[in-house]
């Protein structure tokens, strides 16, 4: 029993570590080229929101 | 028993052959210009990467500065006030970079200078606080 439980640990660790690096690692080809461009845009303006620099 | 055992080896085998696969096709450390020059090298496209990147720098800038705010604007309201302009500039940079690459082109060498120069004095001013 503790070798099953051991391998679903590894296994949801090794599922974290995933999510991890998907999040962090983001592919920018020229197809998603302007979606991600688009992405950036939008999180710059919700920044500047944030910032209260939205006077200019 | 030994049947469950065998699925659950099985499955976490192929999580992890799923895990290599994604993190070996992703580039974590490299900008968007580094991974579309290896896709392409028409300038238009270049540009708009470029863009990308810039984009990044004022989210990071911006992004390490946000959870002090408050206490530097309490605390040395000057110093807050030179980092509010650094990034106002930045974004006034920011927009004309976006009309620039409109056309394929860069903005000024000198704009994009200035733009790095503010993105290091604001990550530089963060790192001395957090230091102190």
């Amino acid at each position: 029993m503790s070798t099953v439980t051991d391998i679903a640990i590894a296994a949801s660790i090794i599922l974290d570590i995933i999510e991890v690096f998907q999040k962090k690692g983001i592919n920018v080809t020229v197809a998603n080229l302007e979606e991600e461009i688009k992405k950036r845009e939008k999180a710059a303006e919700e920044l500047s929101e944030a910032l209260g620099l939205n006077d200019i | 028993m030994e049947r469950n055992k065998l699925v659950i080896t099985i499955i976490a085998g192929l999580v992890l052959m799923f895990g290599l696969i994604s993190c070996g096709t992703m580039n974590p450390n490299m900008s968007a210009s580094q991974q579309i020059t290896k896709e392409t090298n028409d300038p238009f496209i270049i540009a708009r990467a470029a863009y990308a990147d810039a984009l990044d720098a004022y989210i990071t800038a911006g992004n390490a500065y946000l959870p002090h705010k408050d206490y530097l604007e309490r605390s040395n309201p000057e110093l807050a006030e030179q980092i509010l302009n650094n990034l106002r500039e930045m974004r006034r940079i920011l927009k004309d970079w976006k009309r620039f690459t409109d056309w394929g082109e860069l903005p000024p060498s000198g704009d994009m200078d200035k733009f790095h120069s503010y993105r290091k004095i604001i990550l530089q001013i963060i790192l001395d606080m957090e230091d102190k």
